[in-house]
């Protein structure tokens, strides 16, 4: 920050640069540019590089739900407006300690967002976050690399077409940067963004002892970020996650997808995040993967059993004592590699013998296999976004009932508590009465949800379930039998691709709890 | 003042100044429900790995390129580029419907991409030369924030049919707008 303040205060002589506006080869341009191509094509490159890291890192700090992730996105593209404005007014000689501020800025973004959050948490204005990162979005992330194409198209640097152009080969360099190195994570992909920044500031002319110095800077922190990275990662989980203190983050990344982490505990107990919410690691998330997994399993004793998202996989291995195969069909495969490095003690990948991993999309994978199944168990996020909406449609319901065997059961869990005046449950079950000729709802206790078992032809009765519940220490549970189901479901809809205001619903209803 | 605003009268600037304003803003809308609905579309009924995102993103910046150096001087009307680019949205949505999750028909949706892109980059080239290169991109890029929200609360509420049918009344405006004064729907100069 000192060198930015000491920037402006000895060149603040130089003109607006509306002031220079069609002087092609004006000095004061020529001294403060030196390779306007560069300029640009590497701001294309980092403006897609960034948005990688905030859109992962600030949605899992605000717990990405739909309308998180689009307010995200929206706040970045406000940004570039912002920049698109200020290339008008701006001076020349803020360029440089412009181009400073953002390398410290973006290179420390996700330690000082999550301070931020887990210090605004400390003091019980948590939604005092929400609303100033997303505030601050736009005028420190993505602004500053949209100044630079109409000004330099101002400066007759190159014509629209060239210039724009070249914005855009960088910015597809940037994503092929992601396709290609994204996967090493966050230090590889922060290395390549700092090269491109600091090509930005020799282009500016920045002089050379000083580019040396932001080098070295930039350099050194790179090599500590990694621990800064994972020790601001674990005081943002203590604080927003109520962890114990004394609890570790054994792994943290980010994904094509999203942000996966893996926290453990002093007692030993391992969590998993995605997207800053939990999806493992709980007494009754542990509970859910006994009623959704073992005991349907238990009753079929299944040839063929097909698990719809990872997450610990532990619903697998529960599955695996009774059944001859187990496949998972994962989209994320971090989180598939996650799982299996880091939860074995639970899900026994080590060992298992009857178990097969499948990346991809389960509604793709569906369309596309012949294979049939005794038992399909979802181990999915709610629905949150409209991404994880769809595994709880109709639609895709349907094309697990075409991939069932005529006894062939699905367990799929309600994400709330089953009851008439809880719309997303009800929805949820009502998708699968439009596909399934029985349903049962299960609530029990332990898991805090209920959950339930569609088939055409159950090959198991309500008195078989309850045998088996009691067998596996579950009491106080309710079961709702097809017609009980019926009835409280009422007149509530199906989800399907054209009725998704139930994902609107749930994260308005998410953000609203964060305020209250 | 750009060229423009130069040769018109002031009787006729209010009316100019406000299509002037409108018309890269509409377009970026339209852009916003063109890419938000493609997406989301091909996440949902072809494939929502990484890779599909991918494809949307590389095809659409290829497609710009390509229509900002070289498609721009083939002496059609943006406007022609336009619904090219609306036909090419409603045969990958076609498809989509008819077709869904066809892992073959991968590159068929890649090259659609690319054909819908190419229009921004047409629009961006030759809208180059009549405003200020500061405004048409803020215009557009506000546009574009709108139709990015808009495109995904239109789904969340109505379903498919408002991300087939907004962008056709969108570019509707947009082509009107395009005749206006024969200024914007111009072939190259």
């Amino acid at each position: 920050m000192m060198t930015v303040w000491v920037w402006v205060m000895t060149i603040k002589s130089v003109p607006p640069i509306s002031s220079l506006s069609s002087i092609k080869g004006h000095p004061a341009w020529h001294r403060v540019i030196f390779a306007p191509l560069a300029l640009i094509f590497f701001s294309g490159m980092n403006l897609i590089l960034i948005q990688w890291v905030l859109v992962r890192e600030l949605t899992a700090l605000l717990f990405g739900t739909e309308l998180v992730i689009l307010l995200v996105s929206a706040a970045y593209f406000a940004g570039i407006s912002v920049g698109y404005r200020l290339s008008e007014p701006i001076r020349l000689n803020h360029l440089k300690p412009l181009a400073v501020f953002t390398l410290i800025v973006h290179l420390s973004l996700p330690i000082w967002f999550r301070l931020m959050v887990a210090g605004l948490a400390a003091v019980d204005a948590y939604s005092v976050a929400f609303v100033l990162l997303l505030l601050l979005t736009p005028f420190v992330i993505s602004a500053f690399y949209s100044i630079f194409l109409p000004l330099l198209i101002k400066q007759q640097s190159g014509s629209l077409a060239e210039l724009y152009g070249l914005e855009l080969v960088g910015s597809i360099c940037g994503v092929a940067i992601l396709v290609l190195l994204g996967g090493l994570g966050l230090q590889t992909v922060y290395i390549l963004y700092s090269a491109g920044v600091l090509a930005i500031l020799a282009s500016l002319r920045l002089k050379r002892t000083w580019l040396t110095f932001m080098t070295v800077v930039a350099s050194l922190w790179l090599v500590v970020l990694p621990v800064l990275n994972t020790w601001s990662n674990t005081l943002w989980f203590v604080q927003l996650r109520n962890l114990p203190a004394g609890s570790k983050t054994v792994f943290s990344g980010y994904s094509a997808y999203q942000k996966v982490d893996v926290l453990e505990t002093p007692s030993g107990k391992r969590y998993l995040y995605l997207d800053g919410l939990e999806h493992f690691g709980s007494y009754s998330g542990e509970r859910l993967n006994v009623v959704m997994g073992q005991i349907p399993a238990a009753l079929l004793q299944p040839q063929n059993t097909l698990v719809v998202g990872a997450g610990s996989m532990q619903m697998e291995a529960l599955i695996a004592e009774h059944a001859r195969y187990v496949t998972t069909v994962e989209l994320d495969p971090m989180v598939a590699e996650v799982s299996q490095r880091y939860f074995t003690r639970y899900n026994h990948m080590d060992s298992l013998t009857n178990h097969r991993l499948t990346i991809d999309d389960a509604k793709h994978f569906l369309a596309n296999t012949e294979a049939q199944y005794d038992l399909v168990a979802t181990d999915v996020p709610a629905a949150f976004s409209i991404q994880t909406a769809t595994l709880y449609s109709e639609s895709f319901y349907q094309s697990i009932a075409d991939h069932l065997t005529p006894q062939g059961v699905l367990a799929v869990g309600l994400t709330s508590t089953f009851a008439p005046d809880d719309l997303v449950s009800r929805r949820i079950t009502a998708s699968l009465l439009a596909v399934f000729d029985e349903v049962m709802v299960i609530t029990a206790p332990s898991v805090g949800w209920s959950f339930a078992y569609a088939s055409n032809d159950m090959p198991f009765d309500r008195t078989e379930v309850e045998t088996a519940l009691q067998a596996r220490y579950e009491m106080g549970y309710v079961i709702y039998d097809t017609l009980a189901v019926q009835t409280v479901v009422g007149d509530a809809e199906p989800i399907t691709l054209d009725s998704m205001d139930i994902v609107l619903r749930v994260s308005f209803d998410r953000i609203r709890s964060r305020f209250e | 003042m750009t060229e423009l605003e130069a040769v018109l009268s002031s009787d006729e600037m209010s009316n100019s100044q406000l299509v002037h304003r409108v018309y890269p803003l509409l377009v970026g809308l339209l852009l916003g429900l063109v890419q938000t609905g493609l997406f989301f579309q091909l996440s949902f009924t072809y494939s929502s790995n990484f890779r599909t995102y991918v494809m949307v993103v590389i095809g659409w910046l290829m497609g710009s390129v390509v229509g900002l150096r070289v498609a721009t001087k083939w002496p059609i009307p943006t406007n022609g580029f336009l619904l090219m680019a609306l036909f090419a949205y409603a045969i990958s949505s076609s498809m989509l419907q008819l077709r869904p999750f066809e892992t073959t028909f991968g590159f068929l949706y890649a090259f659609l991409t690319i054909l819908i892109g190419i229009y921004p980059g047409v629009f961006f080239a030759r809208m180059g030369t009549i405003y200020q290169v500061r405004q048409l991109f803020f215009y557009e890029n506000n546009g574009f924030i709108i139709g990015l929200v808009g495109a995904t609360l239109l789904f969340m509420l109505v379903g498919r049919l408002g991300i087939w049918v907004s962008p056709v009344l969108v570019a509707s405006l947009v082509i009107i707008l395009g005749m206006y004064g024969n200024q914007y729907d111009i072939l190259p100069t």
